[in-house]
């Protein structure tokens, strides 16, 4: 299987909301689709679901135009949304439904996705005890079935998600999937997004979270104002960069010694150091200096910079252009 | 850009769940019984206001006021004839609750000097007897000084004994029933000029025409306007909970609208449906303590006739394909006004919009119904879109037009129905997408001539 994004552009008269966006997904994994605000994330994605038309490229699955006949696709759109005084049962069985779903299919899918998902009890509303331990005779008010517009957000947004995980899809395109979510429920979203990974699923994530996306994204894509500023497999492009993040901790101050070696203070807690250097040799030459000073080092870390920086590094630039 | 059979895929799950949810909303259960119980209410209200009350028993009410005072009538028949006096009871309305006791039956002798010892204030005592020197049948009415009938009521007693004596004769002289029936049938006289009689005739059609263009127009109105109404509020619905996404994944939008139309459509046509079968089911329970034949005489008073309508299985036909033809005219143009909107709040000025079209068509059809001497009236009435669905079958009912002339105006609405579907699926899917204030009508054209720009370039 794979996904092929060709030159795809759409305006709005005059405005170019996106600019010949191309990628491909060869293999299983996750795709990223990162930008600022109003950067063409969302169009593009409504662009190669076909709900907006195309000012041009072309979208191909397995080497086929991608729509719901030639692609099990899951989507789980920016826009919550829910009938809010629709039961969820009925919303699901209506959602898989659409999918070709049977009834009875649908109802196991969403047993197992509630349990998944930990929103049993508002699909499963049980009766509530007596005082002796049994069961209320009679259907109470607990028990109704539940509406959309009964449930928090979070718990809208875990129905919304399993709408989408309910095809078992083999395209997943989440849409800012963890916005919004407490830190428990992260984590669970986090848990199911592995579990679909390991399935060998085709991803595509668009998030402003980077450190989600570095948790999860094999590739990425950099929009802003509507062009492609960086794309690439994140590890290649982290390699490009270099190790240019010196993490330094020591027993006494050193900024003097940090501002005579012409490096770059980013910032500095007691005799915590964050510095930015040119690269592998610059960090080793101020590694000796500090050595021969004789000066105690506690850490001494050089790593790539994180996807947080390169995104605001090359939207700076792009900004500065 | 095509319609393919693929923008229809899924427009059976929409249909049922559409479908589904409004049977089942709280609000459209309680209006369902509301208009049940109206539907079954109207029946025995209308009826009795119509002064029907007195159906089941005969004798009282309206009729029991019609009927005479005479409690009994003691009757001496020397005429040589048999009288049925039975039969006057059973058979004349008038007479139903009062006794005709044949004298020769009693033990007492009765005559013109003794009867007033006999009856009461509300009896009465007829003699019947053939004088042969005049060569004739005398017929005496008796009764006391203090009476407490009207005189009226008395000839009317003795002109049905009279009539009874005549067919006795003429049953005596071999007539078959329907002799007797041809020479005894009343008649009704009516004197009235020339002028008068053209006059009355021109009221009496005008009346029905209009009464016709008006029931018609009404249910064509009311139902139109419940369409409007559902379709709106479940497009807005889905686009203010921000589900078009989710669903546009799954199903085109054209399917979508066409799934909601039509369950909004099995809908209202259930609904009506339901409703005539509580009023027949009313209409037939009301029968049981009323005379509900009242409704149907109001009818034929105000001109609609089986006549003037022409009803026939064509006839319903004709009915059925107007109502549909303009229920989808209707249902496609509130799908594209629902669309342009994207908040509940644009619910109302959404369904004014389409309103404001139908009554306007609504307009059209009562102000002309009186002009159908003017076929070119006539003919741009029952043929301009809008218009049509409230004119053309009513002026095909009332022989305004013919079945040719009527098709012409089916093949228009049928095109109008394909150019807002065609319309439908170039810019309904944006239309979906669309956020922002509710769209008017320049921003359909832009967002058309754009969908036309962007099909050229693609071609």
């Amino acid at each position: 299987m794979s996904l092929e994004v060709k030159n795809l552009s759409k305006k709005y008269g005059e405005k170019t909301v996106v600019e010949n966006l191309s990628f491909e997904m060869k293999n299983p994994g996750v795709f990223a689709l990162l930008g600022t605000n109003g950067a063409g994330k969302t169009t593009s994605i409504r662009m190669m679901l076909n709900m907006l038309s195309r000012d041009g490229g072309e979208v191909l699955w397995n080497g086929a135009p991608l729509d719901t006949a030639t692609c099990n696709v899951g989507y789980l759109a920016e826009e919550r949304g829910l009938y809010p005084k629709y039961t969820l049962m009925d919303q699901l069985i209506y959602f898989a439904g659409l999918r070709g779903i049977g009834k009875a299919e649908a109802k196991k899918r969403i047993r197992y996705w509630a349990g998944r998902l930990e929103v049993e009890e508002y699909l499963y509303p049980q009766a509530p005890k007596t005082e002796d331990g049994k069961k209320k005779r009679g259907r109470t008010k607990a028990q109704a079935p539940k509406k959309a517009d009964q449930l928090s957000k979070g718990n809208q947004q875990k129905i919304q998600f399993m709408t989408a995980l309910l095809p078992d899809p083999d395209l997943l395109i989440l849409d800012e999937p963890l916005s919004g979510l407490d830190p428990v429920n992260t984590d669970l979203f986090k848990g199911i997004i592995r579990e679909e990974i390991a399935k060998g699923k085709y991803l595509i994530m668009s998030s402003h979270q980077m450190a989600t996306v570095e948790e999860f994204c094999t590739d990425i894509i950099i929009l802003n104002r509507s062009k492609t500023i960086l794309q690439g497999h994140l590890n290649e492009i982290k390699k490009s960069y270099g190790r240019i993040n010196l993490e330094l901790k020591t027993e006494t101050d050193v900024t003097d010694l940090i501002q005579e070696a012409g490096l770059k203070l980013v910032s500095a807690k007691e005799t915590e150091y964050q510095i930015k250097v040119s690269g592998d040799e610059q960090a080793n030459a101020f590694l000796k200096l500090l050595i021969e000073k004789g000066i105690t080092v506690v850490t001494f870390s050089l790593r790539e910079p994180s996807l947080h920086e390169i995104f605001v590094e090359k939207v700076g630039d792009a900004h500065e252009d | 850009m095509k319609i393919s059979r693929n923008d229809f895929t899924g427009t059976g799950k929409v249909y049922r769940f559409t479908l589904s949810q409004m049977v089942k909303g709280k609000a459209n259960i309680i209006t369902m019984l509301i208009f049940f119980l109206i539907a079954a209410a109207s029946v025995p209200v209308m009826t009795l206001m119509m002064g029907g009350n007195n159906g089941a028993a005969p004798g009282e009410g309206e009729n029991a006021a019609e009927a005479v005072g005479i409690t009994a009538v003691y009757v001496r028949n020397d005429t040589g004839y048999d009288l049925d006096l039975q039969q006057i009871t059973l058979t004349n309305e008038m007479f139903a609750q009062t006794e005709f006791v044949d004298t020769a039956l009693m033990d007492t002798e009765w005559s013109e000097d003794t009867y007033d010892s006999m009856i009461q204030p509300e009896e009465a005592y007829v003699h019947l007897e053939k004088d042969t020197e005049k060569m004739c049948f005398t017929v005496g009415a008796y009764t006391l000084e203090e009476k407490d009938f009207s005189d009226g009521d008395l000839d009317s007693c003795v002109g049905v004994l009279s009539g009874l004596l005549d067919e006795a004769r003429m049953v005596q002289q071999d007539a078959e029933p329907e002799q007797i029936a041809a020479m005894t049938d009343p008649y009704v006289t009516n004197v009235q000029s020339v002028s008068e009689y053209l006059e009355e005739e021109e009221d009496d059609q005008f009346g029905a025409r209009f009464g016709v263009q008006m029931i018609y127009s009404v249910a064509l109105l009311i139902l139109c306007s419940f369409a409007a109404s559902f379709i709106i509020q479940k497009v807005i619905e889905e686009k203010a909970s921000k589900l078009a996404e989710l669903l546009m994944v799954s199903v085109s939008p054209l399917a979508m609208l066409v799934g909601k139309i039509l369950a909004v459509m099995t809908y209202i046509f259930g609904l009506i449906a339901s409703l005539v079968a509580v009023m027949g089911i009313s209409y037939v329970i009301t029968g049981q303590f009323a005379d509900t034949s009242v409704l149907g005489s109001q009818i034929a008073a105000a001109g609609i006739s089986s006549e003037i309508l022409q009803i026939s299985p064509v006839t319903v036909l004709v009915l059925v394909i107007s109502l549909l033809l303009g229920y989808m005219q209707v249902s496609l143009i509130s799908g594209l006004i629902g669309t342009g909107c994207s908040t509940t709040e644009d619910v109302e000025p959404a369904n004014l919009a389409v309103v404001l079209l139908v009554m306007a068509g609504y307009m059209v059809a009562t102000m002309t119904v009186g002009f159908g001497g003017n076929p070119v009236l006539t003919y741009v009435v029952t043929l301009f879109p809008v218009a049509s669905m409230f004119c053309a079958p009513v002026r095909y009912l009332v022989g305004d037009i013919g079945i040719g002339m009527l098709t012409v105006s089916w093949v228009i609405q049928i095109a109008v129905i394909l150019l807002l579907a065609y319309v439908c699926a170039r810019i309904y899917r944006a239309l979906m997408m669309y956020r922002g204030s509710r769209m008017k009508l320049g921003g359909w054209i832009t967002m058309f001539r754009q969908s036309s720009t962007k099909e050229v370039d693609h071609r």
